[in-house]
């Protein structure tokens, strides 16, 4: 069987839902890099954005919230367009629960995406991520 | 390992929260004896958790008077402890 000219993509969003758990976060990062590539960013972008996924996790996880049961879920939604890549993770948590900001994986992060964004709402807090392609070609 | 005098402990794959404390483990081991040199040559990626792990380490060896190193630093490992601001910690500053 042969496949014809590759036809516009039905929907550029993408959700993975996996345990809340750190074997599970490298297949997080896994989808994200192969979302930065289909968003056409550089190596070096998709590298990033794997590394800031990574610290968001280790931001949320100790945040699953206990009413989740023993299946707690870490969700990564992602939007990939051409030139970009958007990404937000998020988690059940108790309320009042936030994240660490003094810890490591928050500088590192914050480093990575200046424009990180945290919400809290609905017993969820998410972590919002963005990635633009550095250069244009024509 | 051994070379130079100094155990080689050649660390491969993702240094990440899932193996990070493994890490720690496989390097600080109770009956430890002279320099350790952490080889970071097959490590294809290292978050904020493996360099608290690498932290540790170090921290470990000062307590109880046993150089820590790093050694074959791959550039994105080595980008990932400057972008920590760790990086004259290992040397890899100036």
């Amino acid at each position: 069987m042969t496949l014809g000219p590759a036809a516009p993509w039905s929907s550029s969003h993408l959700r993975l839902e996996v345990p809340a758990h750190p074997d599970f976060v490298a297949s997080v990062r896994a989808l994200a890099r192969s979302a930065a590539v289909l968003a056409d960013l550089a190596l070096e972008d998709a590298q990033e954005i794997q590394m800031a996924v990574a610290e968001a996790a280790t931001l949320l996880l100790p945040l699953a919230s206990a009413d989740a049961g023993q299946h707690p879920a870490l969700c990564a939604d992602l939007t990939v367009e051409p030139g970009s890549l958007a990404i937000s993770l998020s988690i059940a948590s108790d309320s009042g629960s936030s994240i660490d900001t003094d810890g490591l994986a928050w500088v590192m992060l914050s480093a990575l995406d200046p424009g990180v964004r945290v919400t809290e709402e609905d017993g969820c807090v998410t972590i919002g991520l963005r990635r633009f392609t550095r250069t244009t070609t024509s | 390992m051994s070379v130079d005098g100094r155990s080689v402990l050649a660390v491969r794959g993702e240094v990440d929260l899932a193996s990070a404390h493994d890490l720690v483990l496989a390097a600080t081991p109770a009956d430890a004896d002279g320099p350790l040199a952490l080889d970071l040559s097959e490590v294809t990626f290292i978050d904020s958790t493996g360099v608290s792990a690498l932290l540790a380490i170090w921290r470990e060896g000062e307590r109880v008077g046993r150089p820590v190193e790093l050694i074959a630093i791959s550039g994105p490992v080595g980008r990932v402890l400057q972008l920590a601001g760790v990086g004259d910690v290992f040397g890899l500053d100036g």
